[in-house]
């Protein structure tokens, strides 16, 4: 495979960290003082940053409140560095940000179902109301001059600046690790699309708060370090101005990424520095790291960091496919003319059923069983007593004109709709009342119409999020039978029809039982749509799910189907055999348009 | 009580007329405005330096204005002429940006301590039901109803109304229109700079603030633009009023005093998390 070119070139970034360890212990050995300070200054910046990196740019919630963690974090060690002087300095650290993050979960717990704008607009006010609490009592120790004094060794600048570095190396290489984890991935698609994440059975609550959690973890180990390094803190560090600050510095700089992170605790300590260096007054500092994240903005490709890691992704894989490429399969069986019902597999109690369909039920239960469907907004009904029957082993296509009601009837099957009439039975089991997660765990996998592009994530955590609690046993399967690229692909570099086709392979790895497809074909050429709909009619036999298909393409939808229903206006006008429903008058008239058809 | 409440509609009409304003740039442009009080607060801080320097009042007063007007369009050209498309996330983090650069703007002309400012109006007063209401009470009610009422008025009545709200939601489809849509983001930016440095100008004589924490009097009009969803002018303007009623009521009670800032927050996120305890998911596909 040609993967392996990629890989060479990636994976020696990993051994990055080599060098960074020799750099930083070097520099903490022969720095002067003065210097260590500032590097432990930067840590504590980049450990911020970073925090923003995870709150911001992975899980995309915009938060005007991380000095604010760090002022939680900052108050806790001051106030047990005061009532237990003997404690050790690191414990307390940990413990002031674990206070941090439990505030943190709270605000991400209540915060739940508030987003974009109003968010940011929370997380502002909870700056600023905690700002006013804060300068009304000040940190512990100050009244009395008594400051936080690190204990030892850790009162020593070189053995603070290790302790600082060495947390920020853990942290970091923690939430790389967790990143990578469903949990992990979980974030980064609740920032595209929160539906598209529950679609995939990721927990959209659980992600949004663990996110402010740990971003909160991390602002608040840099506020008890900010304690011991200061001394005494006061109100003047952790504003709602600083937190901003903070913030374009990390969207500059891409701190979702650890050298971007680093790099903005960088600018946060060296671009005051050499301000004051050259006679400049210093809060000039903060205005040019915000026309900088201006124009980071303005350009649209993330931060400095973020766009270095684009550029090489880019060339480590120039000369390696990144798109799906179908081969194509041998007919299962004369194509032309398509017989009325072709059985998905040549299995006796299929062939039957496939003769009377009315009477199917009676030899074998349908799947996924939908019975009276109604979804109304006001007095217009979108779906009208809709029933529908997918039987195992069937690709089963639902068509009809635009604004049909297809798409709802997807969303109502998944559990995106807050409430609808009917019922809908799967495998027997009523899934009513269920959440869209709950539904996607049991088995209902669907892929969206407009493909939700996760643009910051490879094929293969792609398919390990989708694949979720089912594992990866599949995943070797599926790639050979979508023809996906290697699993080291970003996402970001495939064009729009391979990702419609990697959406589809996740569903498949997911193990589902029934998988509801809408419109996987738009925007294919007609040789891959054709491909496409090959492995379309495979998929019950070769994965054992059923499918439900909602395509406009009635070239696909006679190569790929066995069975259609067809909706227009909200209501079922014609169900059967395809041949048959595509020729029904009152299918054709729907398409066509009444007269065309009188 | 009843005292506090009346001498706390000053700040509330501020922070309603600031409210307002933040709820046109979000109707018009799609802008949550962050740095909306900074605007003001540099016009503000204009005319006073100019009444400083010995101007007439009238003649500094218009300066301000000029200055904020001309500071908030050429924000408006910037965001129009840049951030047309991004969502509305990227383009609240443009705003933040915006406040940083004015901050500092801020502190570099006018320093960051803060300073007395002495009223426009005459110091007159008048009891009513037994209440002592100032002049400035009275005058700036007033202007927060205008404010709210023209903006109504002119959101739903007039064409021009219609084009800028079309604009915020199709901008392409209105500049296929043959709309000018760079003018009219542009003015609509002025006009709430403007709006802004009135209320400013009414509410600095009660504080004496500095640069920084006159700028950050964005907050509880953000918070009570949030409570009307940064779309409803009149839940807007009457959470700005009831925010400032509140604060006045607690700077009477002792024990909660000085915390009184931090009360109308708590209140509008308590409020917000029942509004939006129904909206399961985001945005529609």
């Amino acid at each position: 495979m040609r993967l392996g070119e990629a890989k060479r070139i990636l994976t020696p970034r990993r051994f990055a960290w080599v060098p960074f360890v020799v750099v930083l212990v070097t520099l903490g050995l022969i720095l002067p003082v003065y210097w260590v300070y500032l590097f432990s200054t930067v840590a504590i910046g980049a450990l911020i940053a970073r925090s923003i990196g995870l709150v911001t740019n992975q899980a995309g919630i915009i938060t005007l409140c991380q000095m604010s963690f760090a002022a939680i974090g900052g108050w806790v060690v001051s106030w047990i560095a005061l009532a237990w002087p003997a404690a050790p300095f690191p414990l307390l650290v940990l413990i002031g940000g674990a206070v941090a993050a439990l505030v943190g979960l709270l605000v991400g717990i209540t915060t739940a179902r508030i987003r974009g704008v109003e968010l940011a607009v929370v997380t502002l006010g909870f700056a600023a109301a905690l700002d006013l609490v804060l300068r009304q009592g000040s940190f512990p120790g100050v009244g009395t001059g008594t400051p936080v004094i690190p204990t030892a060794p850790f009162d020593d600048p070189r053995w603070f600046f290790a302790l600082t570095w060495a947390l920020v190396i853990l942290l970091q290489l923690g939430i790389a690790a967790l990143s990578r984890t469903a949990h992990g991935l979980g974030w980064t698609v609740v920032r595209v699309s929160e539906r598209a994440a529950a679609s995939l059975g990721v927990r959209v609550g659980a992600a949004k708060a663990s996110a402010f959690a740990l971003g909160a973890l991390f602002a608040g180990i840099a506020g008890g370090l900010l304690a011991g390094q200061y001394g005494l803190l006061t109100t003047a560090v952790f504003t709602p101005l600083n937190s901003m600050v903070y913030l374009v510095t990390a969207v500059l700089c891409g701190a979702s990424l650890f050298g971007g992170a680093v790099l903005a605790g960088v600018f946060g300590v060296f671009v005051p520095e050499l301000l004051r260096r050259v006679g400049l007054p210093l809060d000039v500092g903060n205005a040019l790291l915000a026309i900088g994240a201006f124009d980071v903005l303005r350009r649209g490709n993330g931060g400095l960091m973020e766009q270095l890691n684009a550029r090489l992704q880019e060339r480590a894989f120039r000369n390696v496919r990144v798109t799906c490429e179908l081969v194509p399969l041998p007919p299962l069986e004369p194509l032309e003319p398509i017989e009325p019902l072709p059985p998905p597999e040549p299995s006796v109690e299929v062939a039957q059923t496939s003769l009377s369909p009315h009477a199917k039920g009676a030899i074998e239960p349908p799947l996924l069983e939908v019975r009276g469907l109604t979804i109304a907004y006001g007095n217009n009904r979108a779906l009208d007593a809709v029933d529908l029957s997918v039987y195992r082993h069937e690709v089963h296509a639902l068509i009809g004109p635009n604004g049909a009601g297809k798409s709802t009837f997807v969303d109502a099957l998944t559990g995106f709709l807050p409430s609808y009439g009917g019922a809908v039975h799967l495998d027997g089991d009523s899934v009513h009342g269920l959440a869209a997660r709950e539904r996607a765990r049991r088995g209902i996998r669907r892929t969206f119409q407009q493909v939700q592009a996760i643009d910051s994530i490879t094929v293969d955590e792609y398919l390990r999020l989708a694949g979720g609690s089912a594992g990866t046993e599949r995943i070797a399967a599926v790639r050979e039978f979508l023809g996906l690229p290697g699993g080291a692909v970003p996402i970001r570099l495939m064009d729009i029809g391979s990702r419609r086709m990697l959406e589809i392979a996740g569903a498949l790895v997911s193990r589902p039982r029934v998988l509801l497809l809408d419109e996987p074909a738009a925007g294919l050429a007609e040789a891959e749509s054709f491909a496409l709909a090959e492995r379309m009619r495979r998929i019950p036999a070769e994965f054992g799910c059923a499918v439900l298909l909602i395509e406009h393409d009635m070239g696909f939808v006679r190569a790929a189907s066995t069975r259609a229903t067809v909706l227009d206006d909200g209501c079922l006008i014609s169900t059967g055999p395809v041949s048959e429903v595509l020729d029904d008058p009152s299918v054709v008239a729907a398409y066509l348009g009444q007269e065309l058809a009188e | 009580m009843l005292d506090g409440v009346i001498s706390g509609l000053v700040s509330g009409s501020a922070y309603a007329i600031l409210a307002v304003c933040v709820v046109m740039l979000y109707r018009l442009v799609g802008v949550v405005n962050v740095g909306q009080a900074a605007i003001g607060a540099l016009g503000a801080y204009v005319c006073y330096s100019f009444v400083g320097a010995g101007l007439p009042l009238g003649v500094a007063v218009l300066a301000g204005l000029a200055v904020a007007g001309l500071t908030a369009g050429f924000s408006g050209w910037v965001l129009a002429r840049w951030f047309g498309k991004p969502s509305e996330t990227v383009r609240l983090v443009v705003s933040v940006v915006l406040l940083i650069v004015i901050l500092t703007v801020g502190f570099r002309l006018f320093g960051d301590s803060p300073r007395v400012m002495p009223s426009l109006l005459p110091e007159n007063s008048f009891v009513l039901g037994g209440v002592r209401v100032s002049l400035t009470t009275v005058v700036a009610l007033a202007l927060a109803i205008l404010v709210a009422v023209g903006l109504s008025l002119l959101l739903r009545h007039t064409q021009m109304g219609i084009r800028l709200e079309a604009m915020s939601e199709r901008p392409t489809t209105v500049q296929l229109l043959g709309v000018n849509t760079l003018v009219l983001a542009i003015g609509a930016w002025a006009t709430a700079g403007v709006i802004s440095t009135l209320a400013m100008l009414l509410i600095a004589p009660t504080r004496n603030p500095t640069f920084e924490t006159m700028s950050f009097l964005v907050v509880p009009a953000l918070a009570a633009a949030l409570l009307g969803a940064f779309s409803n002018v009149w839940i807007a303007a009457i959470a700005g009023l009831a925010i400032g009623a509140i604060e006045g009521a607690g700077a009477r009670i002792d024990w909660l005093s000085s915390y009184r800032g931090a009360i109308p927050f708590l209140l509008v996120i308590i409020a917000l998390i029942w509004l939006r305890r129904r909206e399961v998911w985001d945005a529609a596909r």
